[in-house]
């Protein structure tokens, strides 16, 4: 019987190509048809450490990282030590012959294929192993390779002969596991695609999403797992018109972004969890004189440096409470990939419409999982610009400047809080400042003052707490409600369809702004919950103690901190052995 | 810039009174770079005083022109923001001696050497004024204060030096007592391509009243002295930092006419044309 999909785990040697390997099957068979998702694990090592590769496959769009892996090819002995606890009851273990044996538990479901002795015959190199590694799962799971093997020649065409040489690895794999190995797992083949298909990480989606925005200046400092927005916009900014500059430090990045958001330009950075509590103070400035700028938090494990290439949600609070004072700021936080494009979009949207700092969390698994999604279309995605002094330029006040008039009233109070924003280099000079001050921006230290000031700058986002996009799957009333945030999304909607199996009525509500919440909705969709359970990549709940506290809603913690995303089956057996009784029991 | 009208130095004098303490030496300064707008012809509305925090940190305020008073130390990286996000605008940032050498000094080297085109004048009376008085990085060895009881054990930094080491586009030191000369060199700042560093020494009468001492120490650079000698300039500063004038020039292609040139030869794009590149499955970056 063939499986709707299966999970596939490559595990070895940091520099053996087992991520490379992993790549290009992934994209392969996104060529061929096959939906994806992967997850990968690497050392924080510069060279060397075990490191680990999986990806989901299968007929239709794919969700969540898998429950199990069905077929773990180990390259060496360690990629079997670490991994195979994660093969389900039925998988199957395809292992290096030279170099890695098997526990008896999986001697009848497993099998020996020598990969570097195959690269050597027929590539002429041993470091062909990871490209008879993957025609050896594409032999066995009868994927059609011709896509990926014009991948391979596009690839290593600057490479002379490893292009053919990959090939013929490739070749060799397949031919072998079609002689050697039964036909042991199939997955169900693919229908034709609809609409276009993509297949992207959301580090990149975020790129393209803050590039359709029109991007024009950013500013950031290497950090696991941002690095790569920054590399990818250094090489792309300039064919945008725009820059992006590598600067000494996060304080650095967010102050130049702040000084370029100030200036007209629609401005971003991104880093990780110690990036962001560097950029705490600025984004109180930010906050305060009212400067649109994008800050993107892709999360790593913490506290302090923790586990840098691991993924954890643990910058909620950070995100929504960082910064002394209390400073008004947008957070959102996308679901999956394509969703980091529609979020990086609307992120930019925040900032412009509201004239605040938007924090943008992604996180680790998130930023560099490759996902197959249907390519956005971006004439759909509307991209909004802040209100500008030249666009009420008539009967506004502004006082033509060099004559020692006062200040042009940029903080002026108004019916939304929002007040137009002169632009540096046209009429309307004043002092932006994070001192506490008047309608002309002029320091004032009254009460009044203070008072009407915060009110102004908080009151700007009631409109967005209202209105903010949220995703709803189940009914409106059901027996568990599974309430998160960002990239468990997913591996919810999968664990509410297998509650659904067991005769489990479940919802899930994914809120995608998460500052300011959307209170009164959580709260209605809440009432129609027997029991709600907030699944967080994290440790202390802080997504469920913000429900608890600004909802006043009851929810259930499910808090993991392995460093690995949740899987479907996590949430629904801790729902099935801990919430279903209690349910029924208070029923 | 393009345009040419005639400014008094007082249309750029804000209606707000500057809260500095009488004799202060940051009026001389204020004062100095109204007169180099007006030589300039300066327009408010395209040009931009950046500050970070202390009593230097409300200099835009004074200004009619667009301010923007960031938070402590980070004057520079925000003035960086600003001009490459809008080459065409004046860019100045001010600052204190604290604000920049102290909580900001991780960015001064930066600035440099990324030759951003922006003038950098910093007002230095070798003390912390707004906090009433404690040592700064630019404080005296064995100099008291209410937070070196016992005598300063730390020894001033050489701004001079730094700035030469860091290779600065522009290099220079004043006073605000020296106002004719102050003005010249904010003006040649200014006009000078590049990053403009003008440390000027700024006294303050409340918490540390040097301007006695500095009236009577400082000389001006001999007129044989060739700025574009870089190791005369460093041997001038690490000799005598008292002395004023030019030290160092050393122009160079700017930040922003290097990212200039880079725009100009992309090939232009979209982001639907990122997306081609995934749908081609050609993943790597």
């Amino acid at each position: 019987m063939a499986l709707p999909d299966i999970t596939l785990q490559l595990a070895g040697e940091s520099g053996e190509g087992v991520i490379s390997g992993g790549d290009i099957f992934t994209s392969g068979a996104g060529r061929a048809g096959y939906w994806a998702l992967t997850f990968r694990t690497y050392p924080a090592e510069i060279k060397g450490g075990p490191c680990m590769f999986q990806v989901r496959i299968g007929a239709n769009r794919i969700k969540s990282i898998g429950n199990h892996t069905d077929l773990l090819v180990c390259f060496n002995q360690e990629g079997f030590d670490l991994q195979h606890e994660t093969v389900g009851p039925e998988g199957i273990i395809i292992a290096d012959a030279e170099s890695c044996k098997v526990t008896d538990e999986f001697a009848d479901r497993s099998f020996e294929v020598p990969f570097s002795q195959i690269a050597e015959e027929a590539g002429g190199s041993r470091r062909g192993k990871n490209m008879v590694v993957v025609g050896t799962v594409c032999g066995l799971l009868d994927i059609d390779t011709t896509a990926l093997e014009q991948l391979i020649l596009a690839r290593y065409a600057h490479k002379g002969d490893v292009g053919e040489a990959n090939i013929a690895s490739l070749r060799a794999g397949g031919d072998n596991a079609r002689q050697n190995l039964p036909s042991v797992l199939n997955v169900d083949k693919p229908g034709p695609a609809e609409r276009e298909r993509i297949l992207l990480s959301g580090n990149q989606a975020i790129v393209a999403g803050s590039l359709h925005a029109g991007l024009s200046y950013y500013a950031g400092y290497p950090i696991t797992p941002a690095s790569d927005i920054l590399e990818s916009l250094a090489a792309r900014l300039p064919r945008h018109g725009g820059v992006a500059i590598q600067t000494e430090d996060e304080i650095a990045a967010l102050a130049s972004v702040l000084g370029a958001g100030y200036t007209g330009a629609k401005a971003m950075t991104a880093t990780s969890g110690p990036g962001l509590s560097l950029m705490s103070e600025l984004i109180g400035l930010a906050g305060t004189a009212e400067i649109p700028a994008v800050i993107v938090d892709s999360m790593r494990a913490g506290p302090s440096t923790g586990m840098p290439t691991k993924t954890e949600q643990s910058d909620l609070n950070q995100a929504v409470y960082g910064s002394h004072g209390e400073a008004p700021r947008v957070v959102i936080a996308p679901t999956t990939v394509d969703d980091c494009l529609t979020c990086a979009v609307e992120a930019f949207n925040a900032a412009e419409t509201y004239q605040v700092p938007v924090i943008l969390l992604s996180d680790q698994s998130l930023s560099h999982r490759l996902e197959t999604v249907e390519r956005p279309d971006l004439s759909e995605i509307e991209v909004e610009d802040r209100l500008t002094l030249a666009d009420v330029a008539s009967g506004n006040g502004a006082s033509p400047n060099g004559d020692g008039n006062s200040a042009y009233p940029r903080y002026k109070l108004t019916e939304s809080g929002i007040s137009p924003m002169p632009i540096p280099g046209t009429p309307g000079s004043y002092v932006s400042t994070g001192i506490e001050h008047d309608e002309q921006g002029h320091p004032s230290y009254t009460g009044e003052i203070h008072q009407a000031m915060q009110d102004k700058r908080w009151k700007k986002l009631d409109a967005l707490a209202a209105g903010s996009r949220v995703t709803v799957t189940g009914a409106e009333k059901a027996q568990v409600g599974i309430l998160g945030w960002g990239s468990t999304e997913g591996a919810a909607i999968e664990a509410a369809e297998l509650l659904a199996a067991e005769g489990v009525t479940a919802a899930t509500f994914y809120p995608r702004v998460l500052c300011p919440l959307p209170v009164d909705r959580i709260k209605k969709w809440a009432e129609g919950m027997d029991v709600i359970v907030v699944p967080e990549v994290n440790y202390t709940g802080q997504f469920a103690r913000m429900v608890r506290s600004d909802c006043e809603v009851p929810v259930v913690q499910l808090n993991q901190i392995s460093g690995r995303p949740f899987t479907a089956k996590q949430i629904a057996d801790f729902i099935t052995e801990n919430v279903k009784t209690a349910a029924g029991a208070a029923a | 810039m393009t345009e040419t009208i005639v400014r008094d130095p007082k249309a750029y004098k804000s209606d707000l009174k500057p809260i500095w303490c009488p004799g202060c030496g940051d009026f001389g300064v204020l004062a100095a770079t109204f007169r180099a707008f007006s030589e300039l012809g300066l327009d408010p509305d395209k040009t931009v005083i950046v500050s970070g925090i202390g009593c230097s940190g409300r200099f835009p305020g004074f200004v009619t022109s667009y301010g923007y008073h960031s938070v402590h130390g980070r004057a520079l990286p925000t003035a960086m923001g600003v001009k490459m996000a809008n080459p065409d605008l004046e860019v100045i940032a001010v600052g204190g001696d604290g604000d920049g050498f102290a909580i900001g000094g991780g960015h001064f080297p930066h600035a440099a050497r990324r030759n951003i085109d922006i003038t950098y004048v910093v007002m230095n009376n070798e003390i912390y004024g707004l906090t009433k008085g404690q040592v700064s990085p630019t404080s005296q060895h064995d100099q008291k204060s209410p937070s070196s009881p016992f005598g300063n054990t730390e020894s001033p930094l050489n701004t001079m030096a730094t700035a030469i080491a860091a290779d600065a586009s522009f290099v220079a030191r004043g006073a605000s007592f020296r106002a004719k000369e102050l003005t010249e060199l904010i003006l040649a700042g200014i006009n000078n391509k590049g990053f403009s560093f003008i440390d000027a020494y700024s006294p303050c009468t409340s918490f540390n009243n040097t301007t006695q001492i500095w009236k009577d120490g400082v000389r001006y650079l001999d007129e044989s002295h060739d700025p574009s000698d870089r190791a005369a300039a460093f041997a001038r500063a690490l000799d005598d930092p008292m002395t004023l004038g030019v030290y160092y020039k050393h122009e160079r292609p700017t930040m922003v006419d290097q990212f200039e040139a880079l725009k100009k030869a992309a090939k232009p794009s979209t982001a639907d044309e990122l997306l081609d590149g995934y749908a081609l499955g050609l993943t790597a970056a």
